[in-house]
């Protein structure tokens, strides 16, 4: 069971939605490891050439699509395969599904949150409804004139993680940079490490201003495009992360009817945090995936069956702690238009949340991060368990200096690796919790490498 | 500066033994370029300039009190919370180390955490702070929060004495009871409430949050506090725990501004402090934390240090360029009483004497009287007088201007002058002058863009808005309200101006940027001008004014001020101008709403003979009016509509309108004006002109 649950594909398409079907416009992917395109227009001739390069060229069908120009500019390009995207009628739905099997194309639906089917055998599960990450702005004016806490990270990485522990496929993040908003470098390279820090891949998709530039060779955007191609490569060039599973002493059961496909929920709320948690989906508890943990929180205790209760009484008697959503207390059932928690869902949130906060403490769960406001961590191991990920990813337009993490346990060596810089080795230092190692500086992401001792 | 960069200096910086006799209870000042190796040894010669710590800490407990306010999170300008708003670790490190060697037993670093009870030490690795090295700068270094009762478990109940105003005692956590020498370490920088944030005010924050904060308990401390202490303290909307001695009267003021500084007076009487050191090498002004809006970076490159807390904020103070003696309502007490002053009248430290400075520190610091010229000083405090002696003059030190223009973005202004006097206006223009003060006047604010940083240097506003009539010629001060002078045109039958109604600003404002709308421009009636040209007073004929398409020679000559403008004017109807006016007024509504934070169209339109063919060729022949193309039309096409940046967007109904739609700030604003530019510039080869104009 355990080992179904942390399957995920090692290698696969590294998707980018592209918008030039010149074939000569296949010369930017040089240097990148992407060689999966999402196109809206495909011909032939674009086909043949990406082939050639051992490109995959997917046509994209939405809601929006002139069905006979478009199914049969796919008969003569004869493209990889097809995607659906968002809501295409039924209609072309049937017709994309039945050329796809005889053709032997690869059918990729790119759906709402809410539409994911995460209990069939799909290859790759999609969506395009996503967070733009960063920093969420005060709306309204002024900052509070209160001394208050960090900054509100806008991220996908609690949704995505949950979809990791719930599927075995690989996973799709699919959204667009917002409109009419100009886009730095690190906003792509947030994207990418958002979604590869979580497992997934985020389809690159570039502002429409940026994609003109790239594909006319302006200079920076050429620059800028190599910048983005080695964030995509360092996440690939480790995929074996993909298959590490989520360390740490807590674990948090969800499921697709308790907030786990909506962001800014509670495991968003305790990633910020930085405690370690790992999410558990509720038809996948086991006592297996519950052994090593201190602390399970289970938001919604309505859902449980009389077999998940027992599960969880098993684990009490053992010593561990259960924290319990009230009683009768639910979420809203996912809509196709919602992507986060909304005010009202979040103020509820804060019964619990205010609850989980204070049993979390202080207290070491696998790690502790200091100074890392409008940052987000995640803490894997490996399948031998004789290493320690750490995710880090900064979310502010700021580089992060002097962070401390305490580790829980014996580590000997640390490394620091980053896209696009040579791993270097810090000095982990004992502690009284296990050992500390600090950091000095995080531009966008970086992952702390630590080699565990029995 | 990173953790490696720290370590390497502490280990490697050696005390100088400059031995000398110091005066009693004095002040010193040094100069330092940074946060950088050199720092243990100014530090130690500060100390030295006291007359040596040796025989004020050698075997004792010495508690220092940090100073760090508000949650590590909260970051100003991304920049490290020491180079902001906290005492840098650096200080505090070096600090640390003179008093480890000056032979201290053993050295408690304090303080009581933004919302937490959490270990100190994990609220300074939080800060980013480097911990193992402070903890290993000298022998016998201790961390604690003195958030609630802490490691003794207990509290201690220090007595103010005769002639508390708020509270008769304060419970602390006993490290403030259990220490020979008590020292406050603060930062250099305003405060919002207080004026100031120095080595008195810093004492504010000896306070538990278990017993004195928002969520302390009713009956008992809460020992796991999570908020702050403005309810009780700044406010007294709740009463400490009742374990904790209780107001003397509960129906004194709760204005902040009465209780905060007489709460501070009572804290430094209880917890008397022996030394104070402050911080001002890197600092901010406008307030204390992030959380205060128009707060800026600078810095001082000062530190200081003295053995009488009054004495050494009197001369920070000074150093900051205002004056301590200063009441209320006047910078930066704006807001507080500087008047408990008892700790002036009577101090209630132990080693308050006299108050003098020492003469080798002085030389080798930036002494206060030319802070004016320094980056991020404010202006002497001689000048000032010298302005404030001007009449009908108000002076503001420090001053926002967000609020004073339409934008609503934009740091501060280190002097506002606002005068309707015109003599007055030259003679403060005159002595900003002499004094090498950086000056520059300003109108309505309707179409000025103020940087991030604020402007350093004065901003000064004529206020003089009368308005004369003699017969067909209007006469009309440059601070009067452009609508005003429409209204009083339109009423006495004088046409000409109708079409400029609804445009916000001042007739100043008007003529320097010679506004206009609908094809016709204030230049057209502009009969001559008053100016101040830094000599002297003279009206300038509009042949001179060198008037074109929102341009005039007055955007050429920043030291010209245009003081009043003479327009000829037309016969009209009185009715059909008031209705032409109000017609348009309702048009320009729907563009640009009353309440929009904007300035109007952001680029000027484009002359249609300048155009390049490209353009040209795209253009509809039939938007071009008055031979300009509509600069908006540009911006739409390269899809400029409801593109946002930050806070700052252009608007979804008008592309060349850009506003502030929360929270916006002058980077933002300039980075979306340049990526609009470019976008125009590639796909038109035009270079669009800012019509807007910027100050800092």
């Amino acid at each position: 069971m355990l080992a179904a649950l942390l399957f995920v594909a090692a290698t696969g398409w590294v998707p980018a939605r592209w918008t030039n079907p010149d074939p000569h416009s296949l010369e930017l992917l040089d240097g990148t490891p992407i060689n999966c395109l999402l196109m809206e227009r495909v011909t032939a001739e674009f086909v043949r050439a990406a082939e050639a390069r051992g490109v995959a060229v997917l046509r994209v069908l939405d809601a929006s699509a002139n069905t006979e120009a478009a199914f049969q500019e796919i008969v003569v390009a004869k493209p990889s395969g097809i995607v659906l995207e968002g809501s295409p009628g039924v209609e072309i739905q049937g017709r994309a599904r039945e050329l796809a099997a005889s053709q032997g194309w690869r059918l990729i639906e790119i759906l709402p949150r809410a539409k994911l089917r995460l209990d069939v055998r799909s290859r790759i599960v999609a969506t395009n409804q996503g967070l733009w990450p960063g920093i969420r702005l005060f709306e309204g004016g002024a900052a509070q004139a209160a001394p208050t806490g960090g900054p509100w990270v806008e991220t996908n990485a609690g949704f995505l993680r949950y979809l990791r522990a719930a599927t075995d496929a690989e996973i799709w993040m699919a959204n667009t940079p917002p409109p009419k908003t100009i886009i730095r470098l690190q906003g792509y390279q947030r994207a990418i490490a958002d979604a590869a820090t979580a497992g997934a891949r985020w389809v690159v998709a570039l502002d429409a201003d940026f994609d003109r530039r790239l594909h006319a060779r302006d200079r920076e955007a050429l620059a800028d495009w190599r910048r983005i191609g080695t964030y995509l490569r360092f996440y690939e060039d480790h995929a074996e992360w993909r298959n590490w599973r989520p360390a740490g002493g807590v674990a948090l059961i969800q499921d697709e009817q308790s907030g786990a496909l909506l962001s800014g929920g509670i495991l968003d709320m305790i990633a910020v945090k930085h405690v370690p948690v790992r999410p558990i989906p509720r038809p996948r508890l086991s006592p297996e995936l519950l052994r090593g943990l201190r602390l399970v929180i289970n938001v919604d205790p309505a859902s449980l069956s009389a077999a998940d209760k027992e599960v969880l009484r098993g684990f009490t008697r053992a010593g561990g702690t259960l924290l319990s959503g009230p009683p009768g207390w639910k979420f809203p059932p996912p809509r196709e238009d919602t992507v986060r928690l909304d005010e009202k869902d979040v103020a509820r949130l804060d019964e619990i949340w205010r609850e989980v906060n204070s049993v979390l403490g202080r207290r070491n769960f696998g790690a502790r991060l200091f100074n890392v406001a409008g940052m987000v961590s995640d803490l894997l191991a490996s399948p031998d368990g004789k290493q320690l990920l750490l995710h880090l990813v900064n979310y502010t337009d700021y580089p992060a200096e002097n962070i401390t993490v305490h580790v829980a346990g014996r580590c000997s060596n640390a490394r620091l690796l980053e896209p696009g810089a040579p791993p270097r080795a810090l000095s982990p230092y004992e502690i009284e919790e296990g050992v500390a190692v600090e950091i000095e500086r995080v531009a966008t992401a970086a992952a702390l490498l630590l080699d565990c001792m029995p | 500066m990173t953790r490696r960069d720290w370590l390497a200096a502490l280990t490697g910086g050696a005390l100088l033994g400059n031995q000398r006799e110091a005066p009693t209870a004095p002040v010193a000042i040094a100069r330092a370029n940074g946060y950088d190796a050199t720092l243990e040894d100014l530090i130690a010669r500060l100390f030295d300039q006291l007359g040596g710590i040796g025989r004020l800490v050698k075997g004792k407990t010495v508690t220092i009190k940090l100073n760090l306010t508000g949650s590590p999170a909260l970051r100003f300008e991304g920049r490290p919370l020491g180079a902001t708003h906290y005492v840098h670790p650096r200080v505090v490190g070096a600090v640390v180390h003179a008093m480890g060697r000056a032979g201290a037993k053993r050295i408690r670093l304090v303080e009581s955490c933004w919302a937490t009870g959490g270990p100190l030490e994990e609220y300074l690795l939080d800060s980013g702070w480097p911990v193992r090295a402070l903890a290993t700068a000298a022998p016998g270094v201790e961390f604690e929060n003195t958030n609630n009762a802490g490691k003794a478990r207990r509290y201690a109940r220090l007595k103010v004495g005769p002639g508390a105003w708020v509270y008769p005692a304060y419970d602390l956590n006993a490290a403030y009871e259990e220490t020979d020498v008590f020292v406050s370490l603060a930062k250099l920088k305003n405060h919002e409430t207080c004026g100031v944030t120095l080595s008195l005010k810093n004492c504010f924050g000896i306070t538990p949050a278990s017993i004195y904060g928002d969520d302390a308990g009713r009956d008992e401390p809460n020992e796991n506090p999570t908020k702050g202490r403005a309810d009780v303290l700044h406010f007294g909307k709740r009463p400490p725990s009742r374990s904790a001695p209780q107001e003397l009267d509960p129906a004194s003021s709760r204005d902040p501004g009465y209780r905060v500084p007489r709460i501070t007076a009572e804290l430094v009487s209880a917890r008397p402090v022996h030394l104070a050191v402050i911080d001002g090498i890197q600092t901010v002004t406008g307030g204390e934390g992030p959380w205060i809006r128009g707060l800026k970076f600078v810095e001082p490159r000062v530190l200081i240090a003295g053995l009488n807390p009054v004495s050494t904020d009197a001369v920070a103070m000074a150093v900051m360029g205002y004056d301590p003696q200063a009441g209320r309502g006047v910078a930066p007490f704006r807001h507080c009483d500087n008047r408990p002053k008892p700790w002036v009248r009577d101090p209630p430290t132990s080693h308050a004497s006299r108050c003098e400075a020492s003469p080798s520190s002085r030389r080798g610091s930036r002494s206060p009287s030319s802070g004016a010229r320094s980056p991020g000083m404010l202006a002497p405090e001689e000048l000032v007088q010298h302005l404030r002696a001007l009449p009908e003059l108000a002076l503001e030190r420090n001053a926002p201007l967000a609020p004073r223009i339409r934008f609503g973005i934009g740091g501060r202004a280190d002097l506002y002058i606002e005068t309707a006097c015109e003599g007055s206006l030259i003679q403060a223009l005159e002595i900003l002058s002499r004094a090498g003060i950086r000056w520059a006047v300003i109108g309505g604010g309707t179409n000025l863009v103020v940087a991030d940083d604020g402007f350093r240097g004065a901003v000064l506003r004529f206020r003089g808005a009368r308005l004369n009539r003699c017969g067909e010629v209007i006469e009309a001060e440059a601070g009067a309200e452009l609508q005003a002078l429409v209204d009083f045109a339109n009423g006495h039958g004088l046409a000409g101006l109708e079409t400029l109604a609804g445009i916000p600003g001042t007739v100043g404002g008007a003529v320097y940027g010679n506004a206009g709308a609908y094809g016709h421009s204030i230049a057209e009636r502009v009969h001559c001008v008053r100016i101040w040209d830094g000599s002297r007073l003279r009206w300038l004929p509009t042949a001179e004014c060198a008037f074109d398409y929102r341009e005039s020679i007055f955007k050429r000559r920043p030291g010209w001020v245009i003081l009043a403008v003479q327009l000829r004017m037309t016969a009209g109807e009185a009715e059909a101008l008031v209705r032409r006016s109000a017609e348009l007024i309702a048009l320009r509504a729907r563009k640009y709403p009353a309440d929009m934070q904007c300035a109007g169209s952001i680029f000027k339109n484009v002359f249609y003979d300048k155009l390049p063919e490209r353009a040209r060729r795209e253009l509809p022949p039939e938007i071009v009016r008055e031979g300009k193309a509509p600069a908006a039309w540009f911006l739409e096409q390269v899809g400029a509509k409801g593109m946002r940046r930050g806070g700052v967007q252009v608007a979804v109904h008008h592309a060349n309108l850009i506003y502030n739609a929360g929270g916006g700030t002058a980077r933002d604003l300039l980075e979306l004006i340049a990526e609009l530019k470019r976008r125009v510039r590639e796909r038109f080869d035009i270079e669009l002109e800012e019509e807007v104009r910027f100050l800092g």
